[in-house]
């Protein structure tokens, strides 16, 4: 894939809340050097390549490549960096950008889809409630089982949160098999 | 009960009222961490209010990565849940929960930007970020600054000598760190203060600081294993024979990992995972069977009754 510099990705991404320490980046590779990703890959995961190619404006090789995404959240790289360059930050305002144009992890979708759907990441499923009864929790389940799920749904409409989850919602039932037509 | 064997006996423990945020793992998935996490906190004088209509917090990791705007707005709306029950302090039990519903309340009461958007869309649903709570604090962290390690040492009634904890902090319960100001974002020590409190042993082994993996598994499952393997070699060599964790993600996949590690490369490691509060219920007298100790995979089971805890 040529290289390319997008002046104008380059000059949003610079100005965006949670980007703004990007500037202060000497590129010394302190983050990189420290990075657990970095070190199983064999620098393939390379942090310090990633603040470099958004200082450039590379937008297609920062927002299609899939490396983006192996970050492990793990705030390493920003506790250890000389010029207090927000790091982890900066990769998701990058991440963010990705999902608006469609380069985001499956299991993203479906942590995003779940949770818009019900409100939680992880629905109480039929086990679970029997465990807790048997620990004496039950009463405290229904205390909190009860989800408003219109009142969040509402707030990630406002937040764009569903017309992500939508278009998930329309990849995933164009890339299964079509019903049969009925007789 | 006895009065001999009552927790509290003979000491002066001051109530700590806490508004408890649960989230989502921890009372789907892992109830028992919820039931000794209770258990210790009434042992501890601790009230735990709950939270009603708390939702998901939202997770730091996969919901931020998808839009940081919902993440905050609905993190800002479970601190919202806490102002209006007029409590001024939240405790979690989950790493990422505390840094989703910290950070919230932390940007919302220094940023005039990001509180004016936020509150907007709260508007919608009649709420209102105010900026009443004071604290949000990982239960880690109300045990270390304001129940405190003397008050610890006088509750146990069975210290845990014999266990050689390897002692996992994972990264979100003290880092970022001028957020949480909490520890030492790279040297940290309270969690192994409090592991020594109950008379176990803290185990220091070169990979104490490796995250568990659960950020990078969600996009690339073979470099999490690797980590994993990595950790679980360097806890093996120290002569640990336990993890502890005080985060349900950590705790998940440092369970689930050793099954991944022995299909992927062979290798067996077989530690039980405890949580915090099991060491700590544990310690205080309470019996495996009443934190459902049977519930950890590998079973913790043999190691506990090898140092006399039936």
């Amino acid at each position: 894939m040529a290289s390319t510099i997008d002046f104008d990705f380059r000059n949003k991404l610079l100005k965006m809340h949670g980007a703004l320490s990007l500037t202060y980046c000497y590129q010394c590779g302190t983050c990189s050097g420290g990075c657990p990703v970095a070190k199983e890959t064999n620098g393939k995961y390379n942090p310090r390549r990633i603040i470099e190619k958004s200082l450039l404006g590379m937008k297609d090789k920062l927002i299609k490549d899939p490396v983006l995404w192996q970050c492990t959240l793990c705030d390493t790289c920003d506790e250890s960096c000389p010029q207090k360059v927000e790091l982890t930050e900066i990769f998701y305002v990058l991440k963010n950008l990705a999902v608006k144009e469609g380069f985001v992890p499956d299991a993203y979708k479906a942590q995003s889809t779940a949770v818009f759907d019900n409100g939680v990441a992880v629905p109480y499923m039929a086990p679970m409630i029997r465990a807790r009864k048997e620990l004496g929790l039950e009463q405290n389940l229904e205390e909190n089982i009860v989800i408003p799920v219109q009142e969040l749904q509402t707030l990630m409409e406002a937040t764009g949160m569903k017309e992500i989850v939508d278009k998930f919602k329309a990849e995933k039932s164009a890339a299964a098999p079509a019903p049969k037509p009925s007789e | 009960m006895t009065e001999a064997s009552k927790p509290s006996a003979g000491v002066k423990l001051p109530p700590i009222e806490k508004a408890l945020f649960l989230g989502c793992v921890i009372p789907a998935r892992l109830p028992f961490v919820e039931k000794s996490a209770k258990v210790v906190c009434k042992d501890l004088n601790i009230n735990l209010r709950p939270m009603k209509g708390a939702a998901c917090c939202p997770d730091p990791i996969g919901i931020r990565g998808v839009s940081e705007r919902t993440w905050i707005t609905l993190s800002t709306r479970n601190v919202t849940i806490a102002e209006d029950m007029k409590a001024t302090d939240i405790m979690g039990l989950c790493s990422g929960c505390v840094l989703s519903l910290k950070h919230a309340n932390h940007v919302m009461k220094h940023d005039a930007y990001m509180k004016a958007g936020v509150n907007e869309s709260l508007a919608k649903v009649n709420r209102s970020f105010k900026g009443t709570v004071q604290t949000v604090r990982h239960f880690a962290h109300v045990l270390h600054e304001e129940v405190g390690l003397e008050t610890v040492k006088a509750l146990v009634k069975k210290p845990l000598v014999g266990l050689k904890v390897a002692v996992h902090y994972g990264c979100h319960f003290i880092r970022p760190s001028e957020l949480h100001q909490l520890d030492d974002p790279f040297f940290p020590t309270k969690l192994d203060e409090i592991v020594r409190a109950l008379g176990a042993e803290s185990v220091e082994y070169t990979e104490k600081m490796l995250c568990c993996g659960t950020g990078v598994n969600m996009a690339d499952p073979e470099i999490a294993v690797k980590m994993n393997q990595r950790k679980y070699k360097s806890i093996q060599q120290a002569g640990a024979n336990c993890i502890m964790v005080v985060c349900p993600s950590c705790y998940q996949r440092l369970e689930n990992a050793q099954r991944d590690v022995k299909k992927v490369f062979g290798e067996t490691y077989e530690f039980p995972v405890l949580y915090l509060t099991d060491l700590l219920a544990l310690a205080f007298g309470h019996k495996p069977d009443e934190i459902s100790i049977k519930s950890h995979r590998p079973s913790p089971k043999a190691l506990l009754a090898s140092i006399g805890i039936e």
